[in-house]
């Protein structure tokens, strides 16, 4: 063949706007918008902490101020990062355009009014704070229809899609169940056992709702940034039927009032996990990539969550004190010690690339001009430092409420402090790329 | 050397992936590179289907391409299969990346 040597010459640049992901993506705002909130409430949550940390000690479970505080972190930093998280996941999951964008902003003003009704009236002692609540369960409701709407536009799901449909099946029992509490709260007249009801609800939260939201987004997430990829599908599959086949003994055990069998679920349950933690390790030792701030925060989020699951077993089994202060301390392990961790090494790798997308993809390249790689759009060393800051604040809140300590605790909520405003000003300066230039540092290799 | 065919691949490994930070060529996803006098082609894959930036790294390669081609017209066909796997990336980008 015939082929005369060509030079290399400036490219030309693309067309104008050319960034054809942006075609189906959701609009930048829509998930950040999730994001953004989240982060406020991580901050205030812990100021919060700090703010009443001598007084947790002194409260029950039940009391107000605590119910603030839990329901701040779990609908106001752990939901809301899901939902705007999931808003992103599912077009790259299915691949089509997300139904009906519209309505997901109504869905985050409902949970964002709602939960801040909701949390306020806890703090502020008004007694009608189940009005927030119903704030809460429509917000939630538009989510899960257009969600779903979603899923059944894809098509057949994948083993991500499954993890997700379970757990939003799950969401809805929990947002059921939590409104009928608060109301039950005020008026008392629907569960003769609303401890019980509670449990039940907690369970169905953490382990249904966030658990196999997280586990789900873990095979497809931690793989793909991990540059690994995933063998055999058996010890997931396993961990999938053993965590609903606990959850729902646990939940139908606890709201028929019997509590009966709570060791032989928790068994369930921890077995769940210790086959979740064996597809992990598998999805680990087959990466290409170096340990870096997100999945550090990955390995952080599989040891929380089996301290999480040691302390199930050791309440279950009367080897833990069974007091408010050490249920704290379990609830918080799931949160703190498992969500949280995995949560923010996600969204260090998702708040950048929402901005490279959306900034930087439509401009008008020109190789070899250099374009910014996601982790150059934040602070590798500030996120190092936060996830160092969270592994202080959790173990030492865990260990101050299981040891009833006061000086733990105060260390762990400075800590969390810390931690949260590290992330606040590391999302800033992600942000801060929407109007400012990007300039290389030093020329790469 | 090929006259072509290597100024194609210098081209290509100035498109990096934004995520993993290496170029297209080093990670392995370029499979394979056509030249007839009337066209270049190249096949190539993303890491994962689906990729959200896969897109704008397509759209980018066609680009770098493009500045070498001449008069030729520049085609980049996504591939699905094989898929892309860990084992294809390079020895330089196992280095690039800590795992070799």
């Amino acid at each position: 063949m015939d082929v005369p040597p060509i030079q290399i010459t400036q490219a030309p640049p693309l067309n104008a706007g050319a960034a054809p992901f942006l075609a189906k993506a959701p609009p930048f705002w829509l998930p950040m918008r999730h994001f953004v909130a989240a982060a406020f409430s991580f901050w205030l949550f812990a100021a919060a902490l700090v703010w009443g940390n001598s007084r947790l000690l002194g409260f029950s479970f039940d009391a107000r101020w605590a119910l603030g505080l839990t329901h701040l972190l779990t609908l106001g930093w752990v939901t809301m990062t899901i939902m705007g998280a999931l808003i992103q996941l599912m077009v790259v999951v299915h691949g089509v355009p997300f139904a009906a964008p519209g309505r997901l902003a109504w869905a985050w003003a409902l949970l964002t009014a709602g939960t801040a009704g909701f949390v306020g009236g806890l703090w502020a002692g008004w007694d009608r704070y189940w009005i927030a609540a119903a704030l809460v369960f429509a917000g939630v409701l538009i989510y899960l229809q257009v969600f779903v709407e979603s899923l059944i536009q894809g098509g057949k799901l994948d083993w991500t899609g499954r993890h997700v449909a379970v757990a939003l099946a799950y969401l809805s029992l929990v947002i059921l169940l939590g409104l009928l509490l608060a109301y039950d709260r005020e008026r008392g007249i629907l569960f003769h056992d609303p401890r019980g009801v509670l449990i039940a609800h907690i369970h169905l939260a953490l382990v249904g709702w966030v658990s196999l939201m997280i586990v789900g987004a873990s095979y497809r997430l931690v793989a793909m940034f991990s540059l690994s990829h995933i063998e055999s599908k058996a010890p997931g599959l396993v961990a999938l039927v053993l965590a609903n086949v606990g959850l729902l003994g646990l939940a139908l055990d606890s709201l028929l009032g019997s509590r009966r069998l709570l060791s032989a679920w928790a068994c369930v349950l921890a077995a769940a996990y210790a086959a979740y933690a064996f597809q992990m390790n598998g999805i680990f030792r087959g990466r290409l990539r170096r340990i870096d701030p997100a999945l550090a925060y990955t390995l952080l989020a599989l040891l929380g969550g089996a301290v999480w699951a040691a302390l199930g077993l050791g309440l279950a089994f009367g080897l833990v004190k069974d007091g408010a202060p050490q249920e704290i301390a379990y609830v918080l392990a799931a949160l703190l010690g498992w969500a949280t961790p995995f949560i923010l090494g996600q969204i260090h790798k998702i708040v950048p690339f929402l901005v490279w997308l959306h900034v930087f993809s439509p401009k008008n390249w020109r190789p070899p001009l250099q374009i910014p790689r996601t982790q150059d759009l934040a602070s590798e060393k500030a996120a190092w430092w936060e996830m160092g800051f969270l592994a202080a604040a959790a173990y030492s809140l865990i260990g101050g409420f299981l040891l009833e300590s006061p000086a733990l605790i105060r260390l762990g909520s400075w800590s969390l402090l810390v931690c949260a405003t590290l992330y606040a000003g590391n999302t800033a300066l992600t942000l801060s790329f929407l109007k400012r230039p990007w300039t290389p540092s030093k020329p790469r290799p | 050397m090929d006259p072509v065919k290597t100024p194609t691949l210098t081209a290509l490994k100035s498109v990096i992936d934004p995520e993993v930070g290496l170029d297209v060529v080093t990670i392995g996803l370029v499979y394979a590179v056509e030249i007839t006098p009337d066209s270049i082609t190249v096949s190539m894959t993303l890491t994962t289907p689906n990729c959200p930036m896969g897109p704008s790294i397509l759209a980018m390669a066609k680009g770098a391409v493009e500045g070498i081609s001449g008069e030729r017209r520049v085609e980049i066909r996504a591939v699905w299969d094989p898929p892309w796997n860990p084992a294809m990336l390079s020895r330089e980008g196992r280095l690039a990346l800590g795992a070799a």
